[in-house]
């Protein structure tokens, strides 16, 4: 009789749980959160989607200065000799020491793949999702946009590199990628950069500015053609931009004031919010102001800065007689609220009133329109030399900045002066690195940046209180001028080849 | 103040089908069942700071009020068999086998699939041997058998959106990223385990061995494991390589009187040999750890979690010592002087030049007890022992670091200070960013220990009308411990997974003092 009790419950369990919710009874999913598989399918998910993407932009750009300002002949640090805890992240890339174990590059590296899944697993789940087709024409042309532009980055730090646009779906799928050339990278980003030009809107209403624009692809564009030396391509690309109606301020400060966000000259700037407590704010003065200014540079009680990204001597002479421009982007120094004078200089374009303590309210300027005009007079003089209309170009800038135009140069000496007035005009904004990389050979690069680190050494822009520089502190190889791939990823993939000289 | 309500629902239904019968010296049972269950907690919990009196006690009546509340829940299913078979309790034989689906596991790879078998000859009952003192029972076993591993967190498999803010227009526009890799494949660790034993009781049960050889292979271990970056993340959940453990246990217990002295002591020794046979592919290593702390290395062929680190040989003294010696950019004197492992004249400042510097795995492990009895007076010892192991001191650098933002440890008087005042061996950390708190040898110690674990002394009270059942104890817990490692705790295993042997100086053991008594009416 038991026997028969046994096989009946036996049954009715089969019946309950053995057929049918078989599956279903093994499927939990978190309920407290979304859950990736579900997202990606109403329009609302979609741009919350390339919104993130955006949003992954937001904490990139804090810390690029690092990579494009601080290890060129623009900045330097503000030595401390009581705290080297950032000497193998921040000191490697300014004395140029870096290698393959630099946690600052690997960030670089990881943080840069770390937004392309989010821009190719949107792309990859648009076409089926119920957002309209304006909405997903628009959103491929953004997250294209921003992928070109992080491979530009890549390509340009690191040279081959990985090329992925789709999501893999397994751990082992990761591993089959290998390094592409140059020109293939540079193909995926014409590519893009070609899809988005034609998919993006001139402008915006008043909800979605900040979103990427058909003028800020043109521009991207422009600096790609220009960058491969395609001189031509890179004129048509960027008169393009030139009938867009984006125009310079008359006053170079108000260029970087919160105030006035987004203005006539913003192409494409990283937007931050300050005066809450949001998360989305910036807080590029806090990195940048010396270190033991206590209150006197941010204006909190007893408010320090990073003592990072510190104008050079070379950089501060740079400037001609009345360039209202020196003022704006930086200071020789501080008066500390005792009254003395303190001569460690550093970036004032970023340096703005704000309410809440670490909080800025700063916008990142990617690409704005004065970029473009000396992108444009650099391409005509490789074209047709200094011609009335590169002149005239060059002249603008320079004249808002007080100062007085420039004439009768041959085709080199205005590759010179053009270079000089990027450095100036363009201080402090990420763009130095890549220019010298643009415009000089490695050789060329090799002389003069060491030319520059024994200077340096000789007289260091701040005090190294007594503390020696190591040997090969400033001393630049020909190989540095691409980063090595980390070697975490080289060392889980043995397929992948390094970059010579590491 | 922070109230909580939890609320945990755990159903489980399980059917079993049984059958036994005996026929003669035949024993034969078998067992058919299936069982589900399904967990879900839920909680509610509040915070409320700042209270205007004392004399409301409700969150509702704090200044400063937060709020949170959450679930979770994972499921199970299992169908499962088993037969066992015996003949005049001599031999005796049993199967079984066990299909399990678990909710954590990736939608691919739910199932898993545990058989097992076992043997046992109970050499004592054959006609064969003889009746001896020697021999009050023998037996000899032999089992193998799959288990599976769960053990990670719910929902593992799945990738779930982050919050990833931006401004748009002015104003806070909700973004959403992936916050983790989605392994739709991810399954089962699974452990093969064969074990031949053999349990010999002689004297009337006074001596008793136990000895047994196990050989476990673990295979599809549930790792976070690094991932090419590309596919967006550097680390994921995976099922990845085989493990090794085999050794041996062999526990002696023994008993005796001499006249009114009981005495009860049992010694126990593993050995275990573990031994990394497969990662992902034949060159594969999974590194953990850092640059900074020690880099846990797994390597095909070595045991798991092995240090690796620059070979410490000495300090710095003078320049000229700096000069003779392979390039290491930035030294200065009083820097760690490191072994240039891959020979190419530069100690480069990477995982180039980092070998393995120590091994977190004892060669054996001891336990012994000895309890004793005489009249209404009893004691017992426990005493435990691993032997010939690391430990990686990962506190020392900040302990030993003299920029003046640390805490210093007292034998930081010894450090060196110049080339005529080298003190024992240790750097001091000043000055320089480099050559000091890399992963190095200098922070492995050996950490072989005994630890005298528990004394225990009682006195039983005569019986008596008032109190018929009282004893008063003195116990010590941990009251010696017998080693050279300078940390506190030789066992501390703070951190586990496959970054083990990592001292980050955790709090250490407590030597707890008790007298008691126990009454019972």
């Amino acid at each position: 009789m038991k026997k028969y009790l046994n096989i009946t419950i036996l049954c009715i369990g089969v019946l309950l749980f053995g057929t049918a919710c078989d599956e279903e009874f093994l499927n939990k999913t978190d309920p407290t959160v979304l859950v990736s598989d579900n997202f990606y399918q109403t329009e609302k998910q979609v741009i919350q989607a390339v919104n993130g993407v955006y949003g992954q932009l937001r904490p990139w750009h804090l810390s690029q200065w690092q990579y494009t300002e601080f290890i060129s002949d623009n900045t330097t640090l503000h030595f401390n000799q009581g705290d080297r805890g950032s000497g193998p992240s921040l000191e490697a890339l300014e004395f140029w020491q870096y290698n393959p174990s630099t946690s600052n590059i690997t960030n670089l590296y990881n943080s840069t793949y770390g937004i392309m899944v989010n821009v190719n697993t949107t792309l990859s789940k648009l076409p089926e999702s119920n957002a309209t087709d304006a909405v997903k024409m628009r959103s491929e042309g953004e997250l294209r946009m921003i992928r070109a532009y992080l491979y530009f980055q890549l390509v340009q730090h690191f040279g081959d590199v990985i090329i992925i646009t789709e999501p893999v779906s397994s751990p082992a799928e990761a591993f089959e990628y290998s390094r592409s050339p140059v020109e293939t990278v540079y193909e995926q980003i014409l590519s893009d950069l070609n899809f988005a030009v034609g998919a993006l809107p001139a402008s915006y209403g008043s909800d979605d500015i900040g979103r990427v624009t058909k003028g800020a692809a043109l521009s991207l564009l422009g600096k790609v053609y220009l960058t491969r030396k395609n001189y031509s391509a890179a004129i048509e690309t960027l008169n393009q931009v030139t009938s867009l109606g984006y125009d310079l301020l008359d006053d170079y400060a108000d260029v970087f004031d919160p105030q006035n966000k987004n203005h006539q000259e913003s192409i494409w700037d990283i937007q931050y919010q300050g005066d809450n407590q949001y998360g989305v704010n910036s807080n590029f003065i806090y990195t940048f102001a010396p270190r033991e200014s206590v209150g006197a540079v941010i204006d909190f009680p007893g408010q320090d800065g990073g003592g990072w990204n510190t104008p050079t001597n070379e950089i501060i002479a740079l400037y001609e007689e009345g360039d209202m421009r020196k003022e704006v982007s930086l200071k020789e120094g501080y008066t500390s609220l005792q009254g003395e004078y303190v001569g460690v200089p550093y970036i004032n374009k970023f340096n703005h009133p704000h309410t809440i303590r670490g909080v800025t309210n700063d916008n990142w300027p990617v690409i704005r329109y004065a970029d473009v005009l000396l992108m444009l007079a650099e391409a005509i003089n490789e074209v047709d030399g200094p011609t009335g209309t590169a002149y005239g170009y060059l002249n603008e800038i320079r004249d808002r900045a007080g100062l007085d135009p420039i004439n009768g140069l041959g085709k080199d000496a205005f590759r010179e002066v053009l270079l000089n007035e990027r450095r100036i005009e363009l201080a402090f904004e990420n763009h130095r690195w890549f220019d010298l990389k643009r415009t000089k050979t490695a050789s060329e690069l090799v002389t003069m940046l060491n030319a520059y680190g024994l200077r340096e050494r000789a007289n260091p822009t701040t005090s190294r209180e007594g503390i020696p520089f190591s040997n090969n502190d400033f001393v630049f190889e020909a190989f540095e001028l691409l980063f090595p791939i980390p070697q975490d990823q080289m060392r889980i993939n043995s397929s992948l080849i390094q970059n010579p000289g590491y | 103040m922070y109230q909580a309500r939890n609320e945990t629902l755990n159903i489980a239904a399980d059917q079993l089908l049984t059958y036994s019968k005996i026929l003669g010296s035949h024993r034969v049972d078998g067992l058919l069942g299936f069982s589900a269950q399904e967990e879900t907690y839920k909680y509610l919990q509040g915070n409320g700071n700042e209270f205007p009196n004392d004399q409301v006690t409700y969150l509702s009546a704090a200044i400063r009020q937060t709020s949170t509340s959450g679930e979770a829940d994972w499921s199970l299913m299992a169908y499962f068999a088993r037969a066992n078979y015996s003949f005049n309790d001599r031999y005796l034989f049993s199967a079984s086998f066990r299909r399990e689906g678990s909710s954590r596991f990736g939608a691919n790879n739910k199932w898993g699939n545990f058989p097992a078998f076992s043997a046992g000859w109970r050499i004592s009952e054959e006609s064969f041997m003889p009746e001896t003192r020697w021999i009050t029972d023998m037996k000899l076993r032999a089992s193998f058998g799959v288990t599976g591993n769960n053990a990670i967190g719910n929902y593992s498999s799945l990738s779930n959106m982050g919050i990833s803010n931006y401004v748009l227009g002015n104003a806070i526009a909700n973004g959403q990223i992936l916050s983790n890799f989605a392994n739709a494949n991810l399954g089962w660790e699974q452990s093969q385990q064969t074990d031949i034993g053999l349990d010999w009781a002689m004297f009337d049960n006074r001596l008793i061995l136990t000895a047994e050889y196990y050989n476990r292979l673990t295979n599809n271990m549930l790792l976070s494991v690094e991932m090419p970056v590309i596919s967006g993340f550097t680390q994921s959940l995976d099922n990845v390589g085989k493990v090794r453990n085999r050794g041996l246990e062999l526990a002696l217990d023994y008993r005796t009187k001499f006249n009114q002295v009981n005495i009860r002591s049992n010694v126990n020794l593993t050995i275990n040999r573990n031994e990394v046979l497969e990662i992902r592919g034949e060159n594969d290593e999974i590194w953990a750890g850092g640059f900074y702390s020690t880099y846990s290395v797994s390597q095909v062929g070595r045991p798991l979690a092995m240090f690796h680190g620059f070979k410490m040989v000495g300090i710095f003294d003078t320049d000229a010592e700096i000069e003779a010696w392979p390039d290491q950019d930035g030294a200065v004197p009083g820097t760690y002087k490191y072994f240039d492992a891959n020979g190419d004249g530069v100690i480069s400042y990477d995982q180039q030049d980092m070998i393995e510097i120590g091994n977190p795995h004892p060669d054996y492990v001891l336990g012994y007890t000895l309890g004793g009895d005489f009249k209404n007076f009893d004691f017992n010892l426990m005493f435990t022992g691993a032997f010939n192991y690391d430990v990686f001191r990962q506190i020392e650098g900040s302990t030993m670091n003299m920029d003046g933002v640390f805490n210093i440890l007292q034998s930081g008087v010894n450090r060196w200070r110049s080339a005529e005042n080298p003190g024992d061996g240790r750097g001091a950390t000043s000055n320089t960013w480099k050559w000091q708190r890399e992963s190095n040898s200098r922070y492995v110690y050996d950490a072989t220990h005994v630890w005298l674990r528990n004394i225990t002394l009682g006195y039983t009270i005569p019986k008596n009308p008032i109190v018929p059942n009282a004893r008063v104890f003195f116990s010590a817990e941990n009251p010696f411990l017998f080693t050279s490692y300078v940390g506190t705790n030789p066992d501390a295993k703070t951190r586990g997974g496959i970054n083990i042997g990592v001292d980050d100086e955790s709090y250490p053991m407590p030597r707890t003092f008790t007298l008691g008594a126990s009454l019972r009416f």
